[in-house]
């Protein structure tokens, strides 16, 4: 999947734009398919079109999706596949040719290659699948039940190769055992969670995790499948909504976050339960015989995406006051200034950024570094300073003007010195750190020459 | 009124089931890939672009179909909700001097 995220800068070349266009693409690409996939269900009911519409705009009407479709960083990939998949997913039961087959065998195998969370897509894919591969024995309809077979197998192969072999999964060595040791604590955290969750608290950086206008239908649809009024699929899913938000806000993974914190790693749940709600809509609607007109549209599409606008104003408020612009601002920084410097970025220099303690990924962000400059040696700590960083390389230098920090150790750098530059770095309304960069050349035959 | 079906028709389809077990075949080499097994990573590989190529070509196809018969049928609604979906999403996605806070 990263691969895929990484494909813009490939194209556009290393921009803050291509970079997060890497992680947006894909979630954009998924909706316009569900749109298709949901329009596509019922088309022979020329009402049910607005269904599908709303469905569309009722997705960016969750805060917390709006924040990280915009942020460009990996917790929105579960995301995006799971629209993807559950695009596919609706195609294929209606017309399950094998290119259509390969495409959904395709997605759903992704879902256990991109961030952990992406595992529970992966589970609820495998359990649909083999629900409808039994269905179909059943039936006696041997032609389906291979083909679905056959679709399961590439997703089903890659799920547990992940989940035997990826480090960050625990691997073969008991990781996996402590994670389901953290099952103890979900019970603790099941009010905290159902509190946030239904009284709109603040998930993450002052954003709610559901959509309001969306909470009512959102809380009927999933009481109503729990309560088998749905039918089999429905329950399988709001089942997994259920166990997904209470599984994600307990188990601990890399970092440890508040229970309402944790919920930004269970945000695939949304589009899989946005397109539970249109379909259960759509067959109330049929069984009801009642036709969606025209004339009703507007009222309910003018209020999701007035709340949409809203949430967008709101997580673009939120994401500049929080870490992930002062952060991007710095690395667009560096970016700009190796650019000028003519330092080769394919090639060995030192990144040194020496603003704080308390907040080092304000002033050094290893991910995006490590991904712009793979071959740059990093530093930030300023009681290590440059201690394991080859001094002979060229290096742009960061540090905090009122902060005193390495000075001694930058004087492995005199004489080399080729640009000075003092600047504000604001971490926020309130707050702005003054700043020296410095670019040194390395020496003699080290590094490219600016 | 038609019922949409959860299986119809794949049986009619000839040779359906030899093209998806090239699926099972590049889930095998997926694993061998994993495991470091000789050439099954560049092979792996290979086939992963051409698998993605597939899935991106057919998921286009599908939203140029859904888009050109909007577009033919006037739903200005489907315009307007594309429209503010793609504006929110992508204005300003490159913005990380501004703060809208002062």
């Amino acid at each position: 999947m990263f691969f895929v995220n990484a494909l813009p800068t490939l194209v556009w070349g290393r921009h803050v734009e291509s970079a997060r266009l890497g992680f947006l693409l894909p979630a954009i690409f998924g909706l316009c398919l569900l749109y298709a996939a949901l329009r596509a269900w019922d088309e022979d009911v020329p009402g049910f079109r607005y269904v599908a519409l709303l469905a569309v705009v009722a997705l960016p009407t969750f805060p917390i999706l709006t924040l990280y479709l915009r942020q460009g960083e990996q917790a929105i990939n579960p995301v995006s596949l799971a629209i993807l998949v559950s695009a596919w997913f609706l195609i294929c039961l209606k017309d399950p040719r094998p290119a259509h087959l390969t495409a959904l065998a395709f997605f759903a195998a992704l879902t256990s290659t991109c961030y952990a969370p992406g595992l529970l897509v992966w589970a609820l894919f495998l359990v649909m699948g083999f629900g409808i591969l039994f269905r179909a024995l059943a039936r006696g309809d041997v032609a389906a039940a291979e083909a679905w077979a056959l679709t399961l197998v590439l997703p089903l192969l890659d799920g547990v190769t992940c989940l035997f072999f990826r480090k960050d999964l625990g691997g073969l060595h008991g990781g996996n055992s402590t994670l389901f040791a953290q099952g103890q604590t979900l019970l603790a955290n099941a009010w905290k969670t159902a509190e946030t969750v239904l009284f709109q608290k603040n998930v993450y950086e002052d954003l709610a995790f559901l959509s309001l206008p969306l909470l009512g239908p959102i809380l009927v649809y999933l009481v109503a499948s729990l309560l088998l009024r749905n039918g089999a699929g429905h329950f399988v899913v709001a089942g997994w909504v259920v166990g997904c938000v209470a599984i994600g806000t307990s188990f601990t993974g890399y970092n440890r976050f508040a229970p309402e914190a944790s919920l930004h790693r269970v945000m695939a749940v949304l589009p899989v339960l946005v397109t539970g709600l249109a379909l259960a809509t759509m067959s109330l609607l049929r069984s009801s015989a009642v036709r969606p007109r025209a004339a009703w549209f507007p009222v309910p599409f003018l209020v999701l995406v007035a709340y949409g606008a809203a949430a967008h104003h709101q997580s673009h408020v939120s994401w500049h006051d929080g870490y992930a612009v002062p952060s991007t601002r710095m690395v667009a920084r560096v970016v700009d200034t190796v650019r000028k410097s003519r330092i080769d970025p394919k090639g060995a220099f030192v990144i040194a950024a020496f603003g704080g303690q308390s907040d080092p990924v304000n002033f050094y962000w290893g991910d995006a570094f490590n991904y712009l400059f793979p071959k740059h040696q990093g530093t930030s700590d300023p009681s290590r300073c440059f201690t394991n960083i080859d001094t002979a390389l060229p290096a742009v230098v960061l540090v905090r003007k009122d902060g005193g920090f390495c000075e001694n150790p930058l004087r492995a750098y005199a004489g080399r010195e080729i640009s000075r530059t003092e600047f504000d770095h604001r971490l926020g309304p309130e707050q702005t750190v003054p700043m020296v960069e410095y670019v040194f050349r390395g020496t003699e035959g080290r590094g490219s020459p600016p | 009124m038609r019922v949409p079906s959860w299986l119809t028709g794949f049986g009619a389809r000839p040779g359906a089931a030899l093209a998806l077990a090239g699926l099972s075949v590049y889930g095998i080499l997926q694993v061998l890939a994993y495991r470091n097994v000789g050439v099954a990573g560049f092979v792996a590989s290979r086939a992963w672009i051409v698998l993605g190529a597939v899935a991106f070509f057919f998921s286009a196809r599908a939203i140029a179909r859904t888009f050109r018969a909007d577009f033919a049928a006037r739903n200005l609604p489907a315009a307007v909700a594309f429209g503010l979906l793609f504006y929110f999403t992508f204005s300003r996605i490159g913005s990380y001097g501004w703060s809208p806070n002062g």
